[in-house]
């Protein structure tokens, strides 16, 4: 067991969760999504990003290409919701639906990135 | 495995496109002469050595944001947005320092920016020591180049001359053939004859 180990499968995994966790719920009503989780989720997503630089393996590759697929949803649903929510404005529906479904673009980069980290698990021998 | 390759400079001289009558210009850019075997390894190794200053000024433009956003402002306001803190985080952790926005702050929240401008300056200022240092270091220079080598010539669509050494005869073949409007690629073993290319015209 090494502890780099430990921190990928951390981030890799939170960033799926934070990201599920503001996701899940009817994606036109604000008061079920909240703006710290997706905040959490995007600081994540970015941290998960960092440690997954500089693999050279093709799995590393893919691993990264996923990480940064969803740092670009969640950056744009951020921008968003920092445009439309400037001033204490309340949302409105088709701007919620936007930023919920942005993110669900990213959950969906996530659980690929989740699944590569059970397969490359799963096939991984001691030797 | 880490040797280092024979100093091959090679160099690539392309005469733009040009319309009669202007000026002949010479483009000039230096490369390495490629290894057989690519060697990305230092790229790798850049973006491996690049995580520990980027995971630090994440985790300290996160934390800084957070206190923002968590410490009331005077008189009992609200605390800024998570996009306010964290552009003022921004801007004071890079030493540009707009001011506080989006009010004068309470004496909390400036005990918060304190702590906030020792840390994160700081360790903003390794980042950009550890990028700088990185960067220039002989076998990331080399891989780059490298790199661009071979994207410059899998791109290269038109017929090239190839002209061996740039001494005496190779120069006045270079100037024919650059009146002539043809692309000249200049491969010489010294570097200091290629020096020239870049100011003869």
């Amino acid at each position: 067991m090494s502890l780099e180990k430990v921190f990928f499968g951390f981030f890799v995994l939170a960033a799926a969760t934070l990201n599920f966790g503001y996701f899940f719920g009817d994606p036109s009503n604000p008061e079920l999504h909240s703006s710290i989780e997706l905040y959490a989720a995007l600081v994540v997503n970015l941290a998960a990003t960092v440690i997954k630089l500089g693999d050279r393996t093709q799995i590393g590759a893919v691993h990264l290409a996923t990480s940064l697929v969803a740092d670009l949803q969640l950056i744009a649903a951020v921008v968003v919701y920092a445009l439309s929510s400037s001033g204490g404005r309340i949302l409105s529906v088709h701007l919620t639906s936007t930023i919920v479904s942005l993110s669900g673009g990213a959950l969906l980069a996530n659980i690929v990135s989740v699944v590569l980290l059970v397969v490359e698990t799963s096939t991984f021998r001691r030797r | 495995m880490n040797e280092k390759p024979p100093n091959q400079p090679g160099r690539r001289h392309r005469p733009p496109n040009r319309v009669p009558g202007r000026s002949s210009q010479l483009r000039l850019s230096h490369v390495d002469v490629p290894r057989e075997i690519p060697d990305q390894a230092a790229i790798f190794i850049f973006m491996r050595k690049m995580r520990g200053p980027l995971m630090a000024v994440l985790a300290v433009t996160t934390l800084g944001s957070l206190g923002l956003c968590l410490i009331p402002g005077p008189a009992g306001a609200p605390p800024p947005t998570a996009f306010q803190a964290f552009y003022f985080v921004t801007f004071t952790a890079t030493t540009i320092g707009f001011g506080e926005i989006p009010y004068d702050f309470s004496t909390a929240q400036r005990m918060w920016v304190i702590a906030t401008i020792y840390t994160s300056v700081v360790i903003w200022a390794y980042a950009i020591s550890r990028l700088m240092t990185l960067a220039q270091d002989a076998s990331f220079a080399s891989a780059r180049r490298a790199a661009t080598f071979r994207r410059t010539v899998r791109r290269l669509r038109e017929p090239f001359i190839l002209v061996l050494g740039y001494g005496f005869i190779g120069r006045s073949v270079v100037k024919a053939l650059d009146v002539r409007d043809r692309r000249v690629v200049v491969v010489d073993r010294d570097n200091a004859p290629l020096e020239r290319l870049g100011t003869d015209n």
